[in-house]
């Protein structure tokens, strides 16, 4: 076990933790605007990387592909707002947990009408097929260093957005005082639409750009639903620094818990958010409850 | 905030309870198996009531108790005969109180959607443990060969093997929560807890410690859960990972507000409704091409419970209440 | 006859930066009715907080009996004796009158950790929620919701309830504020016995109330000591008059 098979072992789990920061940031921020948790959210990573492998073989070309699926996703994100999750605001949680759980059987049934059971894989782009040598043994592939890019690019724009635009302003405002988004007259009906559509867009582009690595079956949202929800509760629930930081720590234990302790990296990351836990019941940036 | 039922609900329920006891008298073996599960999930969500309807704790990870009790009757008993029912009772809850202490001392700490998602999230870490555990036969699941029993020399007392026998044991399961439950809740801990769901900031006030409180309602709960989960391991002597799944979870979930949150028998309406709903939707007779994915439908159906349905169908007895309710 | 029974020592508590209390020096005696007024953001009620323990002070010490409470947490402080009302109406608005005062007086039991006696058995426990809800007049209303009493009865429930925790430390962050005139009265002259043998920390904004009962006054302004003083000292003192009472034209409302 030398430098260079740790170095590629960061790097995977940082590529990890970087995707996972793309399907957490919708969920946290879906819950820190709108009060809505969405169970449902896992789906649109599934969604999105069935999306990949349909659009790819139709169109042969897995940018097309992708700008597609973005496209339809953000359209998805939308429709389902109106049509289910409007009616969720101002409920109680179980209310929502219920019903975005129906919404998972649904899904998860349309996945399985659709596409079938079997798994799937899909095939990387060829230009991004090669690996970069890092010593004489071990090479990295571009693909996976592409996946960081992208996810550090939208993290970024996510960044500026936020920061520096009045719809960003609105978002910030809305994570630490509903009331006073209200109150500032701003449009709440297109400001959650564009939030959620927003959140669905970025699981659906998460699972896209994941569909080359992973090999694309049913129940790949659930597993990743649940790993976005051990992220946020470490980084405090609403907050995106958070989830960044949180998609990063889980993303590396996750790895390292693979190389380390193979029989218990399933266990890994949940013993993380335990001692987060014990340490901040409110994760590592989130307002005390 | 009803704790004892009123003279409706004793007369509800000992119907339903005398028509579930008639079952086996001439229900073929299908239905019977079915009136069984309906019973201890019935059981199952009947504990989740006590988080969700009156300490107001919002487990979604209910279900990891629920499978880790199965998993232990699977653990505990040895492959070439049958244990002791009462030893291998006292293990299943023993332990699983152990579990729900502990999972309980971490997730108690947090509140609303955290402690959400943080039960969702140890249930999950359990559902890994035993899908990846090939001593407890992984993600294949594994079976009970010889399923606990009573006997004293030749004599066989109670033999879960059978199935009348589990039946029966099991309605009388039902019946001893129930009232094990109503007790609890008469109690002072009772009051507490539902002090609790209604405001807890003022219940530290008043100086109780409500980490403490909700802990022992947990447990409480997490015990009776690992309780059903060894009846149901008994149904067909077979255990698998899926049983502590979020799905379980979420379908007790659905069973105590289909049923009405806050009410205990409720949660017998509830999944007698739910695996009624589920016979319907699987059959072919019914639902034609769709049964096959009759999934799409419960998810439906589960929608419609939650948009249409806010007090459950135990607000069809209640309604007739009179008014006046009783109180310490 | 005043023998100091809580006090505070230098305490402060910040809220990023902002002292909300600041070195707040304090005794408050058994027999006395202590009355703490200010205007509005004066740090009043976060100094009650700290004091109950709901609130951890960043600084300073708060010492009940010998004993240092500063940071224990609220129900431990509660458990010692030292019981609080709210400003804003803090009840169980699902329960009956009986059962919000019922739930208080049960709190004063050893432990609450008894699982199948019915809680209605105990006699002891119905008894001292029985004396509290007479004391505090509100025995016709014992059987109806919480929520469907008047804001005022609400606001009576509050002091039954902490009277059925029998403290000897009581911390009222202004009781009759929303009252009609004849449920303050009762309350003032509930407070007035209640002095004799208790310990009494008042907020109010209603200065006749306040000149009626308290024994003594503590001005707060922007989390500092303004004044402390016997009434009459503080009615002639001209720092405070100019400062807040001078404005006494200009009623100030609850906050």
């Amino acid at each position: 076990m030398d430098a260079s098979f740790l170095l590629i072992q960061t790097l995977n789990g940082i590529q990890y933790g970087l995707l996972l920061f793309l399907i957490a940031s919708g969920l946290t921020i879906v819950f820190g605007i709108m009060g809505v948790i969405n169970l449902a959210h896992g789906s649109f990573y599934m969604i999105g990387a069935y999306l990949a492998l349909s659009l790819s073989t139709l169109t042969g070309n897995f940018f097309v592909a992708i700008l597609m699926g973005t496209l339809s996703m953000a359209i998805i994100g939308l429709a389902l707002e109106w049509l289910f999750i409007s009616h969720l605001y101002k409920r109680d949680h179980l209310q929502q947990v219920l019903l975005t759980f129906g919404l998972i059987l649904i899904f998860n049934e349309v996945q399985s009408i659709v596409w079938g059971n079997d798994p799937h894989g899909v095939e990387i782009p060829q230009f991004l097929s090669g690996s970069i040598p890092l010593t004489d043994t071990l090479s990295y592939p571009v693909y996976r260093i592409f996946v960081s890019a992208v996810c550090l690019l939208l993290a970024g724009l996510m960044y500026l957005i936020i920061q520096r635009t009045r719809l960003g302003q609105q978002i910030r405002a809305g994570s630490t005082d509903q009331e006073m988004v209200e109150n500032l007259g701003i449009n709440l009906r297109l400001l959650y639409a564009i939030v959620f559509s927003t959140g669905v867009t970025l699981a659906g582009l998460a699972g896209m750009i994941a569909a080359p690595i992973e090999s694309v079956y049913p129940g790949i949202g659930e597993q990743v639903l649940i790993i976005s929800f051990v992220v946020v509760v470490i980084g405090g629930i609403g907050s995106i620094k958070g989830a960044f930081v949180g998609a990063i720590a889980i993303g590396i234990a996750d790895v390292y818990g693979q190389v380390f302790f193979p029989d218990l990296a399933s266990v890994a990351v949940y013993a993380v958010m335990a001692f987060v836990l014990l340490w901040r019941p409110s994760g590592l940036f989130g307002r005390s409850l | 905030m009803v704790t004892v039922p009123s003279r409706n609900v004793a007369i509800c329920l000992f119907v339903i309870l005398l028509c579930f006891a008639s079952v086996p008298l001439f229900g073929d073996k299908y239905f019977v198996k079915l009136a069984l599960r309906a019973i201890i999930f019935s059981i199952f969500a009947m504990s989740l009531d006590l988080l969700i309807g009156y300490t107001g704790l919002v487990s979604f990870g209910h279900a990891a108790f629920f499978g880790l009790g199965a998993y232990i009757v699977h653990l505990v008993s040895p492959v070439d005969e049958s244990l002791n029912l009462f030893i291998c009772l006292s293990l299943t809850l023993g332990l699983t109180a152990v579990a729900a202490s502990i999972i309980g001392a971490f997730s108690v700490r947090t509140k609303g959607v955290y402690f959400i998602m943080v039960t969702l999230a140890f249930a999950q870490m359990m559902f890994y443990f035993f899908f990846n555990w090939p001593g407890a036969g992984g993600s294949d699941g594994a079976f009970i060969f010889f399923k606990p029993a009573l006997k004293f020399g030749d004599l066989t007392v109670i033999d879960l093997d059978d199935g009348h026998t589990l039946y029966f044991f099991s309605l009388f399961a039902w019946v001893a929560c129930y009232i094990l439950l109503i007790f609890v809740l008469r109690s002072p801990f009772g009051q507490v807890i539902q002090g609790i769901k209604i405001n807890e900031h003022r219940m530290q006030g008043l100086g109780y410690d409500t980490y403490l409180y909700k802990l022992v309602s947990f447990v409480i709960a997490g015990t009776i859960a690992g309780f059903a989960g060894f009846l149901f391991a008994c149904i067909d002597g077979f255990v698998s990972p899926g049983l502590l799944g979020w799905r379980e979870s979420g379908i007790a979930m659905v069973m105590v507000i289909l049923g009405g949150q806050g009410t205990l028998f409720g949660a017998l309406l509830g999944s007698v409704g739910f695996h009624g709903m589920e016979e319907i939707f699987r059959e072919p007779a019914i639902t034609g091409v769709i049964a096959e994915h009759w999934q799409i439908l419960m998810g439906i159906f589960v929608i419609c419970v939650v948009l249409f349905l806010k007090n459950g169908l135990s607000a069809l007895i209640t309604r007739f209440d009179s008014k006046a309710g009783e109180d310490v | 006859m005043c023998n100091t029974v809580l006090s505070t020592e230098l305490v402060s508590k910040s809220f990023g930066g902002l002292a909300a209390v600041d070195n707040i020096t304090l005794q408050f005696q058994k027999g006395c009715v202590h009355a703490i007024i200010g205007p509005n953001g004066a740090g009043k009620t976060t100094f009650i907080n700290l004091l109950s323990g709901e609130q951890a002070a960043t600084s300073g010490k708060i010492i009940f009996q010998g004993q240092d409470i500063t940071y224990l947490p609220a129900h431990k402080v509660s458990q010692l004796g030292i019981g609080r009302s709210y400003q804003q109406t803090n009840i169980f608005p699902n329960f009956s009158c009986w059962k919000n005062i019922w739930l208080a007086a049960q709190s004063r039991q050893k432990s609450s950790m008894r699982f199948f006696k019915p809680a209605s058995n105990y006699i002891e426990v119905s008894r001292s929620a029985k004396r509290a809800l007479d004391l505090s007049g509100l025995a016709k209303f014992s059987e109806i919701p919480a929520s469907e009493m008047s804001y005022g009865q609400q606001r009576q429930l509050e002091i039954a309830m902490l009277l059925a925790m029998q403290p000897r430390v009581l911390l009222l962050d202004e009781p009759i504020a929303g009252m009609s005139s004849s449920e303050s009265i009762i309350v003032i002259e509930l407070i007035k016995r209640l002095a004799r043998d208790h310990c009494i920390v008042l907020i109010e904004h209603d200065m006749d109330a306040v000149f009626a009962v308290a024994d003594i006054l503590t001005v707060m302004n922007n989390g500092r000591i303004l004044a402390t003083g016997l009434p009459h000292e503080i009615k002639n003192n001209s720092e405070v008059v100019n400062a807040y009472l001078g404005e006494e034209g200009m009623e100030p409302i609850s906050g």
